[in-house]
């Protein structure tokens, strides 16, 4: 188990490298007047000179990307270089941004969870009979449907129409950006952030609905379960002491893949109802060209997948023993 | 010479056809699959046919000056008029237009990118595939709707860039089942015996091992397509989808916040019904057709 982890890390190493290797030379080929961007087409020439001594952009390519790596590993992303924050860290904008996205993803994939498992389960059981035909044409929907397009149907549904719930979540304030204050914040105001959470919660139950069912299916023609029926337990007994177990191991490794597009889908979700994360953070990003902001979002992404998929292994090896740990390739 | 070369290729070409009926009767008890096909080729004909029958102006901004703009449905516009005076069924078929052909292309450049690479990583194997597939893993890890933002943002919005950088973010999953698909199929005797006869890898690769991975193929680029159009509509619902006056659905939706507002639910509606229909469709149909070649393997 202990040399499996080293390996999983390992190589997660090695694709974070790789992921810096593409953050770090993509902008540099393309945004290389990065100092007219910033002084002004009028800036004289020496002032352009001193910035990029300052910023060491003079420096051969090379150079620039072993300090940027080496800057890195100190866990300095860089400053900010938009007009209204120049010089504000990066890591301090993502600071302010990234437990509010964390929380908003986690809330939404534990309550698609706790409706999807037992709903697979209950669908794999009566499957073919009329309710597993309406929660499938259901779900079919809900997994075709882009993630703008539900948020803006719930939006005229539940806070143009009906009023229900408000239709952009509570401003970000100091405090409710921080570790527990973004929860506490979302705990004590469930009206204010529900609509990203079911928006969140209805895009990612879909896909974990259908896996549930199509893995309950799978087990429940196995001969063990047939040699339960034979014995003459019931049918809760069969499905959830006997099936369950076995159906339910798959949804870890869905979990973990599942990580990189909860944020993906997050960042539309975020930007229409103005919730302050991550996505707002990076689209206006990329809209005002701040490199150093978008490279460092890419690469906090990218970590937390791999690591997304290194727990997901683990917790897999972990709870299956008949995962094998060995073996060269995948 | 000649007339051996083209009987081997009637031959091939009878096959295909068997398969492809043998595939069909199956895909034909799939009710829904075929109700499915129906929507899609029913959408297909209003947009590409529909502009020969009802014409409107769709291209010069310049002649609806003058004319009243987002009025509701009337005889003279069936479905009313948009934000910039545009007749709202013509706009409907040529944001449909553009939705099918990017959808259709990014997938043709999604899927073949995709089975070349994994069937690369995956016949050659050791090292080749351990390093393609690390650069895949990298590939993956960085979230695509970034590279499509940065691209859109430097290469500009038309429609042969938002064909290349959706087909180029799009093969990544391809690739994985493919080469999965050529690890087995690598073992295969006829694979076996094409090598000792010395068959060279391009060979193999390409005439034994991919057309024997049709039937993967087809069923990713039925998907393929439903997810470019997805793309194309993300994309234009950010504001940065196609320029005026070319229009894709998501660009029409992106206007519909306004419209939400004022009630003008005939800017809303029509586009939501025609491009869920169609997204719901190809997903459906990828669904279908996985099944009915899987069936027709068994069948055989």
């Amino acid at each position: 188990m202990i040399s499996y982890l080293i390996r999983r890390i390992w190589q997660g190493l090695i694709v974070l490298l790789g992921v810096t290797f593409i953050t770090f030379f993509l902008p540099a080929f393309f945004h290389n007047n990065l100092a007219r961007q910033i002084l002004g087409m009028k800036a004289p020439q020496f002032l352009i000179d001193k910035f990029n001594h300052k910023h060491g952009f003079d420096q051969p390519i090379w150079i620039q990307y072993f300090q940027y790596l080496g800057r890195l590993l100190h866990g300095n992303l860089g400053v900010s270089f938009a007009p209204d924050q120049v010089g504000v860290p990066v890591t301090q904008l993502i600071g302010s941004a990234i437990w509010r996205s964390m929380w908003l993803a986690l809330v939404s994939l534990l309550l698609a969870l706790i409706i999807a498992i037992p709903l697979g389960i209950y669908q794999a059981y009566r499957h073919n009979k009329i309710f597993d035909y309406a929660a499938t044409a259901i779900i079919f929907i809900l997994y075709s449907t882009p993630a703008f397009l539900l948020s803006i149907l719930l939006m005229m549904g539940f806070s143009f129409h009906w009023h229900i719930f408000p239709e952009s979540v509570p401003m970000a304030n100091g405090e409710n950006q921080s570790f527990f204050g973004a929860l506490w914040s979302m705990l004590s105001d469930p009206r204010g952030y529900a609509l990203p959470v079911l928006v969140l919660t209805l895009l990612s139950l879909g896909g974990i609905t259908r896996f549930m069912r199509g893995s309950f299916l799978d087990t429940l023609v196995q001969d063990y379960i047939r040699t339960a029926k034979a014995k003459g337990a019931g049918n809760v007994r069969i499905l959830f002491r006997h099936a369950f177990r076995n159906a339910v191991i798959p949804i870890v490794t869905i979990l973990g893949l599942s990580l990189p597009g909860l944020f993906g889908g997050a960042l539309i979700t975020e930007t229409i109802f103005n919730f302050d994360g991550m996505g707002i953070l990076t689209v206006n990003a990329t809209r005002m060209n701040d490199i150093s902001v978008v490279m460092g979002a890419t690469l906090m992404f990218s970590t937390l997948t791999v690591l997304g998929n290194i727990i997901a292994d683990l917790s897999l090896a972990a709870i299956d023993p008949r995962v094998r740990l060995g073996g060269k390739s995948r | 010479m000649s007339q051996t070369a083209t009987i081997r290729q009637d031959s091939k070409l009878s096959q295909f056809l068997l398969s492809f009926r043998q595939g069909w009767r199956v895909f034909r008890r799939n009710r829904m699959a075929v109700v499915c096909l129906g929507i899609l080729v029913f959408v297909a004909l209003f947009c590409f046919v529909g502009p020969y029958v009802y014409h409107t102006n769709q291209n010069n901004v310049g002649a609806l000056m003058g004319e009243m703009c987002s009025q509701p449905p009337s005889s003279k516009h069936p479905l009313g008029t948009d934000k910039t005076c545009f007749d709202m069924l013509g706009r409907l078929m040529v944001g449909g237009q553009n939705s099918f052909i990017v959808g259709i292309l990014a997938a043709t450049i999604a899927v073949t990118f995709g089975s070349l690479y994994g069937v690369t990583s995956g016949y050659r194997g050791g090292r080749v595939d351990s390093v393609m597939m690390r650069v895949l893993d990298v590939l993956l890890s960085i979230p695509g709707l970034y590279l499509v933002l940065d691209a859109v943002a430097l290469f500009g919005r038309n429609r042969a860039i938002m064909i290349m950088i959706i087909g180029l973010t799009g093969w990544y999953g391809v690739a994985r089942l493919i080469r999965s698909e050529s690890l087995s199929l690598r073992e295969r005797e006829y694979v076996q015996a094409v090598r000792v006869m010395g068959g060279n890898t391009r060979r193999i690769m390409l005439k034994h091992i991919l057309p024997n991975s049709v039937s993967t193929m087809t069923t990713l680029a039925t998907f393929a397509i439903g997810d470019g159009i997805l793309a194309l509509a993300g994309l234009g619902y950010l504001g940065l989808g196609l320029v005026i006056p070319q229009t894709d659905w998501g660009t029409m939706l992106n206007t519909s916040f306004t419209a939400i507002l004022l009630n003008y639910w005939w800017q809303i509606w029509p586009v939501v019904v025609l491009f869920l229909s169609v997204v719901i469709s190809f997903n459906y149909l990828g669904d279908a057709v996985r099944d009915a070649l899987e069936v027709r393997l068994r069948e055989r």
